[in-house]
C-alpha cells in the first residue's frame, strides 16, 4: 500500500494551490501552460493508479508487529526502535525478498550448510518470469504469496477470505508431518503437503509442478520459517532479557565502523539464535518407521482390507474412554461436536493476555494486520476426509504425534507412560476412526 | 414524416463492415488468450518486446512456439493474435478512409487503429518494465477495445445505415428505458471488470483488508449487474415488439450475465474452495489443483465472459439508441 500512499500524497500536493504557485513562480510565466499540462498528466496518472493500483514495492519483508505488540503488552516497553533494528539485522543475515541470502553462520556450519540450496533460494524469490527452457523464477510469488504473504506471515491479500487461514510459517510450527510433537517437519513432509494439497481447504495440490519446483518451494518455506522464527526469538530475547530502558536500538548497520563492539554483539546474538533454529530444522527425526504397512506386521485390517469389527469395538471403547479421551473434543460419535471453544496456537500467540472473542480488545491488533479471530473446530471424523491425509498411516501419526499448533495432543504411549496407549490400542483407534465414515476406502487418498 | 422516409447520410459499405466484424471476432480469442496469460502468470514468459527472444515476432520458430513451454505458447500466441487484430484495424482504417462516406466514421476507424496501437504498446510496457500495474491496465483496456470493435461493427452494419427504419416500422419501436438500462449495464459491467482485474493482478504488497474491499465491491456490483440484466430481460419481454436487432442481443446479454454469475461462483470455488466444505464427505474431499486445466479454464472464462458482456451491452446500447433516434426522426 506504499504506492497508494505515495500517489495520494502526490495528488494532495497537486491539489494544494500554494505548492503549485511556488513551482509556477520558479519555472516562470512562460512555463505555466506546460506545468499545467504536466499537472494534468500527473493527475490522470494518479487517477489511473488509484483506480487500477500500482506495483507497490516488494523490497523488504514485513515486520512481525503482532509479536512485537504482544511483547510490548507483556513488558510495557516501546519496541518500535528494536523492531526496526531487528528488521535491519535480519536483512543483513537473510537478505530481501528480491535477493534472499542464507546466513553466513549457517553456510559455515556443515550441519546447516546443505539445509537449503542457494540456487533454489534465488529461483524461488523475486518477480515471476520464465524462460524458453521452461525454467520458472519467482516461484513463491507465482504460487504462494497471495495467501501466505511475502514474509510467510499467512496474511497475504486473499487470507481473510480463507477458512482455515493460510499457515503463518514464521513460528516454525507445522501441522501435518511425520515427526514428533513439537519437532520441526522434514522437508519431505512439507513437500508432501504441497503435492497432496489439503482437502476441503484453499490449499491446492501443486502436483502439476515439476519435482524440482516443489523442492524449490519447500526450501523457500524452510528459509522463511527460519527467518521468521529468528525474528520472533530475537524480539523476545530483546524484550525479556535485555536492558532496553534507554530506548536506543540494540543494533544498527552503520555501527560496523562507529561502534564495532556493539555491532558484533548484536550480530552474534542473532547468529546464535539463527543457528539454534536451523539446527532444529536440520535434524528432525522422521517417524517414518511408524508408518503402518501390512509387511511391518501392523495390521489395521484383515486380508480383504475390511475393518476388523473387534478392533473397531475396542477402538470405540478407547475413543470414549478416559485415557485417549478423544470424545471430549470429537464427540462420542466423532462428529467434532464435543469440544469447548478453543483457538489454535497461531491465534493464541498474538492474542496472549487478551480475550480472542473481545472485538474491542482485538481491534488495535487488527489494524496491525491481524486476521479476525476464529475458533478452531475438532475434525468431524464422520466425513472420512482428513486434512493431513486419510490413509490409516496418516491417522496413526496424527494420534501418536498430535497436531502441532492445535489442541489435538499427542497420545500418551506405553512404555514411556505406563497408563498410556499401546501400539495395538492406537491401531484399534485408527480402525474405529476409519469405521466412522462407512464409505471410506482404506488406503485411498481423498 | 414516415420512418422509411428518414434521410440517411451514407450508403452501406460492405468491406468496412466485414473488416469490422472480422476485427471483433479476432479480438475475442485475443482476450481469451490474454486471460490465460494472466491465469498462468505467463506475462514474463517472453522477456523482450516487440521481438520474441531476439527473433522477429513473426519469424519465431514454430516448433518452440507450439511445442515449447506452455507459458511461452500462451504469451507468444497472445502477441500474434494481437498483431492479427492490428492488421484488421489497419485494413479497417484504410477501407474506411477510401470507401466510407461518413467523415466522422472514417475518423472513428482511425481512432480504432490508434487504440490497437496503444493497447499493444501498453502490453509491451508491461513486459519491458515488468510491471503488473501495466498488465492490469492492459487487461482493463483490452475489453474496452473489444467493445469499440463491436461498436464499429454495429455502426458499419447495413441495419445501422439502411435497415433500422424498416426494423422499427415492423416493430413497436424501442423503449427509452431499454437504452438507458443497457447503458447502465455497460458501465456497471465495466466497473466489474476493473474490480476483477484488481483481484486477478494482485501482488503480495496488497493488504488483506484492501483485497477484501475489492472482493466485496465485486460481489456488490455483480448483484447490481444481475438485477439490471433481469430488469432488462423483463422490459425486453413485456414491452411489446422490439426491433429485432435490439431484441436478439438483449436476450443474449441477459443469458450471458446469468452464465457469468455461474462462472463467478465457479471461480470462487476453484480459487478459494467450497464455502461449506464440511457439509458432507464429498464436498470435504475437494482439493483445488493449482493451475489445473479446469481451474484455469473457469477463471479465464469468467474474465472473457465479462468482456463479452461489455461488448454485447455496447451493441445493445448502440442499437437501442440508433433505433430510438430513427424512431424519433420518423415521428
Amino acid at each position: 500500500m506504499h504506492s497508494y500512499r505515495a500517489v495520494l500524497i502526490a495528488a494532495h500536493r497537486l491539489m494544494q494551490p500554494e505548492l503549485n504557485q511556488h513551482h509556477s513562480a520558479t519555472l516562470g510565466r512562460s512555463n505555466t501552460t506546460t506545468t499545467r499540462m504536466f499537472t494534468r498528466v500527473v493527475y490522470s496518472l494518479c487517477a489511473a493508479c488509484l483506480v487500477c493500483g500500482c506495483d507497490a514495492p516488494l523490497a523488504s519483508f514485513s515486520s512481525n508487529l503482532l509479536v512485537a505488540n504482544r511483547l510490548e503488552r507483556q513488558t510495557g516497553l516501546d519496541l518500535s526502535e528494536q523492531t526496526e533494528a531487528v528488521d535491519q539485522l535480519l536483512e543483513h543475515l537473510f537478505g530481501t525478498p528480491e535477493s534472499p541470502r542464507w546466513p553466513k553462520c549457517l553456510e559455515s556450519d556443515v550441519r546447516t550448510k546443505s539445509l537449503i540450496s542457494l540456487d533454489y533460494l534465488a529461483q524461488a524469490a523475486g518477480p515471476v518470469r520464465s524462460d524458453q527452457a521452461d525454467q520458472h523464477f519467482g516461484l513463491f510469488r507465482e504460487h504462494c504469496v497471495f495467501c501466505h504473504g511475502l514474509s510467510g506471515s499467512g496474511t497475504g491479500p486473499t487470507s481473510s477470505l480463507l477458512n482455515p487461514y493460510p499457515r503463518d510459517f514464521r513460528p516454525g510450527v507445522f501441522k501435518f508431518k511425520t515427526t514428533g510433537s513439537g519437532v520441526k517437519p522434514t522437508k519431505a513432509d512439507l513437500r508432501n503437503t504441497l503435492v497432496r494439497g489439503i482437502p476441503g481447504t484453499s490449499m491446492p495440490t501443486f502436483s502439476l509442478l515439476k519435482s524440482e519446483e516443489l523442492e524449490i518451494l519447500t526450501d523457500y518455506v524452510v528459509y522463511l520459517a527460519i527467518r521468521g522464527e529468528a525474528e520472533r526469538r530475537l524480539l523476545t530475547e530483546l524484550a525479556l532479557d535485555m536492558d532496553l530502558t534507554d530506548g536506543q536500538p540494540f543494533w544498527k548497520p552503520d555501527w560496523e565502523s562507529t561502534r564495532p563492539a556493539d555491532y558484533l554483539a548484536g550480530l552474534e546474538l542473532a547468529e546464535q539464535i539463527t543457528q539454534k533454529i536451523a539446527l532444529a530444522w536440520a535434524q528432525p527425526e522422521s517417524q517414518d518407521n511408524l508408518v503402518l504397512s501390512e509387511s511391518d506386521g501392523i495390521q489395521l485390517t484383515n486380508a480383504s482390507r475390511e475393518l476388523d469389527p473387534g478392533a473397531v469395538a475396542r477402538g470405540r471403547a478407547l475413543f470414549n474412554g478416559k485415557i485417549a479421551a478423544c470424545s471430549s473434543c470429537h464427540g462420542t460419535e466423532g462428529k467434532g461436536d464435543g469440544a469447548v471453544r478453543n483457538f489454535d496456537f497461531w491465534t493464541k500467540d498474538w492474542t496472549d493476555g487478551l480475550d480472542p472473542d473481545d472485538r474491542e480488545a482485538i481491534r488495535p491488533l487488527r489494524k496491525l494486520g491481524a486476521l479476525k479471530t476464529r475458533p478452531i473446530s475438532p475434525r468431524n471424523l464422520q466425513l472420512g476426509v482428513f486434512r493431513g491425509g486419510s490413509d490409516p498411516e496418516d491417522i496413526y501419526l496424527r494420534i501418536v504425534n498430535g497436531i502441532d499448533g492445535t489442541p489435538m495432543p499427542a497420545a500418551a504411549l506405553k512404555p514411556i507412560n505406563p497408563q498410556g496407549l499401546s501400539e495395538n490400542d492406537v491401531q484399534d483407534l485408527v480402525s474405529f476412526v476409519l469405521s466412522l465414515s462407512q464409505n471410506t476406502s482404506l488406503g485411498g487418498n481423498p | 414524416m414516415t420512418a422509411s422516409a428518414v434521410r440517411f447520410q451514407a450508403a452501406f459499405t460492405p468491406i468496412v463492415h466485414r473488416l469490422a466484424v472480422l476485427l471483433t471476432i479476432a479480438v475475442f480469442p485475443l482476450i481469451w488468450v490474454g486471460g490465460l496469460v494472466t491465469t498462468y502468470d505467463a506475462g514474463m514468459a517472453v522477456p523482450d518486446w516487440p521481438g520474441t527472444y531476439g527473433w522477429n515476432m513473426f519469424a519465431y520458430p514454430i516448433s518452440t512456439w507450439l511445442f515449447g513451454p506452455f507459458d511461452l505458447l500462451v504469451e507468444h500466441s497472445h502477441r500474434l493474435l494481437g498483431s492479427l487484430a492490428g492488421f484488421f484495424s489497419i485494413g479497417l482504417a484504410m477501407a474506411a478512409w477510401k470507401y466510407e462516406e461518413r467523415s466522422w466514421f472514417r475518423w472513428w476507424c482511425i481512432g480504432i487503429l490508434l487504440a490497437v496501437v496503444a493497447q499493444g504498446a501498453l502490453g509491451g510496457a508491461r513486459v519491458l518494465l515488468d510491471q503488473r500495474t501495466f498488465a492490469m491496465l492492459h487487461g482493463c483496456t483490452g475489453p474496452l477495445f473489444f467493445a469499440l470493435a463491436a461498436a464499429t461493427a454495429t455502426m458499419s452494419s447495413r441495419w445501422w445505415v439502411e435497415g433500422a427504419a424498416v426494423d422499427i416500422r415492423n416493430s413497436g419501436g424501442t423503449k427509452g428505458r431499454l437504452r438507458w438500462l443497457s447503458g447502465l449495464i455497460l458501465i456497471a459491467s465495466y466497473g466489474q471488470l476493473v474490480l476483477g482485474a484488481q483481484l486477478r493482478h494482485v501482488t503480495g504488497a496488497v493488504s488483506h483488508q484492501t483485497f477484501l474491499i475489492f472482493v466485496h465491491s465485486h460481489f456488490t456490483l455483480a448483484a447490481v449487474v444481475l438485477l439490471l440484466a433481469i430488469l432488462q430481460g423483463l422490459i425486453g419481454s413485456f414491452s411489446g415488439r422490439l426491433p429485432t436487432r435490439v431484441a436478439h442481443p438483449t436476450k443474449w446479454l441477459v443469458g450471458i450475465v446469468f452464465l457469468q454469475v455461474a462462472l463467478g461462483i465457479g471461480t470462487w470455488i476453484v480459487n478459494y474452495a467450497l464455502p461449506w466444505q464440511e457439509l458432507n464427505g464429498w464436498l470435504a474431499k475437494y482439493v483445488i489443483v493449482s493451475k489445473g486445466y479446469w481451474e484455469s479454464m473457469i477463471v479465464t472464462a469468467h474474465m472473457a465472459t465479462g468482456s463479452l458482456i461489455i461488448s454485447l451491452a455496447t451493441v445493445v446500447t448502440f442499437r437501442a439508441w440508433r433505433a430510438a433516434k430513427v424512431s424519433n426522426a420518423a415521428n
